[in-house]
């Protein structure tokens, strides 16, 4: 009965679910875009709600005149021309999302050299040259062959691109000419949309923490997150499904009962309260500091028991009477029948175990004191206490990098095995 | 086969042998591990709670209830209370509506139904803390989008989390998203109510929100009552988020009753008042648990 006022109520459910659903969205696309600008970008206000791509600024220098017939002298200036205002730019210009600097020497027009500094290699370089808040030419100088190796000098012959006006030319071109160490005579300067710059601060993120800490490289905390995940997925399907099949199949009665119970009243004990003296045990055991102080504790969980229980109870019982007629043996039986058929509500097991297990965060910060044993999340949380300045080598984009890099294995989960997910949703929450 | 049946036969008493075997495989290694890590810290917490904790010498002293005193008569301690119970108050009002309606209208679609239920999920794969950050960034007083959209509005600027008034509000704030696995739940409770009461509202000719309102929501009462004790016992766990985005702060206005209890335990060493702590959140959730079943006990007669 398709009347107007069930023809209006519609729209309104429609327009009030896209509403709903571009909120909920809206924090994640926040997240990717704040991750690829620049940390004064990420703060402006008022904020920038759409992408902007970073630039590549090219330089183009000229150097007829003295240096003209002298080519090693002009390689020799090229080096340190490039050097100083590559590493200047990057240094003064931080709002405009710099994606990359490209210096060009020309000499009798033609172009000789070609220099490139990378956003990426920047953030990651900084350190080595200078602390300080803000660069001096001096101390480019000072380092100067560690500034110029950064960048990707070559001989070229290079075309020219079309060129449309830049509209921080004039700008920059003042800030160069005052920098009186720069030999070469500014020819042009032009900006270019730089579409791989995007991926900086990604870049930067894998990186960056082996440079902060040579032992805590972002791939080693990485392992360390999926060898907890992996073996507690292990450990949580081995242990469940066989208490689960156990409690179903062997026991019977009263005692299957309480046998459930004694598992199913942990559920009751809030997690704080277990806390505390696990961290002693822990202690004790020997295991603090230990990648198993994170697994062990999250093997004992009630409602995994509970789901695969109901699940081995559902199953037909005439199938496990003849298996048991034929003379197979419980273990037999669990094995060869009930775990083949289980592999379903296995795989939703596995994946819940998975999602808690790497977004845990606490509990792992509290036991995995050692910058090698920790896991993604303790990485991101303490950088994101650190992410100082503009001048830090993480800075705040960066974070977000991490953590969005951090998150692509849940991410996959929720974009591939939504219908699973729902399914073990049901199994567990609508059984109250 | 043969063999080993006419062997079970014969020998009837080693079959409840290997049944038993059987069992003790089946079933050992997990009551290890809970009680190994659920029932023993459980009972040493009780226990300890009694005593001041030394590291060198647990049960150095033995001081009774001093512990329950000293909690229960804290300023501070009854301000956690009062922070927790804040953010649950937070919690229910902003959100606990929100995942129920965006079911409820979910349902009433027709096409597009599985997109936007997939949209919903999708962003619940960002991991915790990554969440937690972009709201942290969002609040910022500078640069964030909170004030922008305010200044926006012509509210002016806030100080959000650092301010001690607002922080409890824009830690629950997220909540008014809704979308995630909470939202699936109750879609998929009401995917479940048999289509005859719907079919029977039609010829009775009811219009969509009394459809909703008489068969809808009563078919997924019991849910929202599961939901809520849920939230309601979560809530005295509240720590994670809160720890990531303020750390407890400004002040102690936002440490909740863990916050608080990690706190005493891991900055003060003061072991044996965190347990303490920890056991009163025990029995709240106790007598919220009891409390619970009795009135469902109630209502169903």
């Amino acid at each position: 009965m398709r009347n107007k006022s069930e023809k209006i109520f519609r729209s309104i459910c429609y327009t009030l679910t896209i509403v709903w659903v571009l909120l909920v969205l809206f924090p994640t696309y926040w997240l990717i875009i704040s991750s690829v600008k620049d940390q004064v970008t990420a703060y402006k206000s008022p904020p920038e709600f759409l992408p902007s791509l970073p630039t590549e600024v090219l330089v183009k220098l000229n150097y007829d005149g003295d240096i003209q017939n002298n080519s090693k002298s002009m390689q020799e200036a090229f080096y340190k021309d490039s050097t100083i205002i590559t590493w200047l730019l990057f240094d003064k210009y931080k709002d405009i999302q710099l994606g990359r600097v490209k210096v060009v020497a020309v000499a009798n027009e033609n172009v000789e050299y070609s220099a490139v500094l990378k956003l990426r290699d920047f953030k990651l370089n900084r350190p080595k040259i200078w602390y300080s808040f803000s660069l001096k030419e001096e101390q480019i100088i000072g380092k100067l062959d560690d500034a110029t190796k950064v960048l990707n000098i070559k001989t070229v012959n290079y075309k020219d691109k079309e060129q449309s006006s830049y509209k921080y030319e004039y700008e920059i071109r003042k800030f160069l000419s005052s920098k009186a160490l720069i030999t070469g005579k500014i020819f042009s300067i032009a900006g270019y949309n730089s579409f791989a710059s995007l991926i900086d601060n990604y870049i930067v993120a894998l990186k960056a923490p082996s440079l902060l800490n040579s032992s805590a490289s972002y791939g080693k905390t990485a392992q360390n997150s999926i060898f907890v995940s992996v073996m507690g997925i292990l450990a949580q399907l081995t242990f469940s499904s066989m208490a689960a099949y156990c409690i179903s199949k062997v026991l019977k009665g009263k005692i299957s009962h309480v046998m459930l119970l004694f598992f199913i009243a942990t559920l009751m004990i809030p997690g704080v309260l277990a806390i505390l003296p696990l961290f002693l045990i822990m202690d004790r055991m020997g295991l603090m500091n230990t990648l198993w102080a994170v697994i062990l504790p999250a093997i004992p969980n009630a409602f995994y028991i509970y789901l695969l229980k109901g699940f081995f109870d559902a199953l037909p019982a005439e199938m496990f009477e003849s298996g048991v007629i034929d003379g197979a043996s419980d273990f037999k039986l669990y094995t060869s029948l009930a775990l083949p058929l289980s592999y379903p509500a296995l795989g939703i097991v596995a994946m819940f175990t998975f999602i808690t297990s790497w977004n845990d965060f606490y509990w792992p910060y509290l036991v995995l004191q050692s910058r090698e044993n920790w896991t993604l999340n303790i990485l991101v949380y303490t950088n994101t206490n650190t992410a100082a300045g503009v001048s830090s080598l993480i800075d705040y984009p960066v974070v977000l990098a991490m953590a969005l890099i951090a998150s692509i294995p849940t991410l996959i989960i929720f974009a591939v095995f939504q219908k699973q997910l729902q399914k073990g949703m049901i199994w567990g929450g609508l059984k109250g | 086969m043969r063999t080993i049946r006419n062997i079970r036969l014969s020998l009837g008493k080693s079959s409840i042998d290997k049944k038993l075997i059987t069992v003790l495989i089946f079933l050992v290694p997990s009551i290890t591990v809970f009680i190994m890590f659920k029932y023993i810290p459980m009972f040493q917490s009780i226990f300890y709670s009694f005593f001041k904790y030394k590291l060198s010498n647990p049960v150095e002293s033995f001081v009774g209830l001093k512990n329950y005193t000293n909690a229960l008569t804290s300023k501070i301690f009854w301000l956690q209370f009062y922070n927790t119970f804040v953010l649950f108050g937070f919690g229910i009002i902003l959100g606990f509506w929100v995942p129920i309606l965006q079911a409820v209208l979910l349902n009433e679609l027709r096409i597009g139904r599985n997109f936007f239920r997939y949209l919903y999920l999708l962003p619940s794969g960002i991991t915790a803390i990554g969440s937690i950050i972009i709201w942290k960034h969002i609040w910022n007083p500078s640069g964030g989008l909170a004030n922008y959209v305010t200044q926006l509005l012509g509210l002016g600027k806030f100080q959000w989390i650092y301010d001690p008034e607002l922080v409890k509000f824009c830690l629950r704030f997220p909540a008014i998203l809704g979308g995630g696995l909470g939202l699936i739940i109750y879609f998929v409770a009401i995917q479940n109510i048999s289509n005859e009461q719907f079919e029977a509202s039609f010829i009775d000719g009811a219009n969509p929100l009394q459809r909703i309102y008489f068969i809808t929501l009563p078919n997924i009462m019991y849910i929202i009552r599961i939901q809520f004790v849920l939230a309601l016992t979560g809530s005295l766990q509240a720590f994670e988020d809160v720890f990531i985005m303020t750390g407890g702060g400004p002040g102690y206005s936002s440490t909740t009753l863990v916050l608080g209890i990690y706190q005493k335990s891991f900055s003060e060493l003061n072991f044996g008042a965190g347990m303490a702590m920890s056991v009163i959140i025990f029995i709240t959730t106790m007598i919220l648990t009891i409390m619970r079943m009795k009135m469902d006990s109630k209502k169903s007669i």
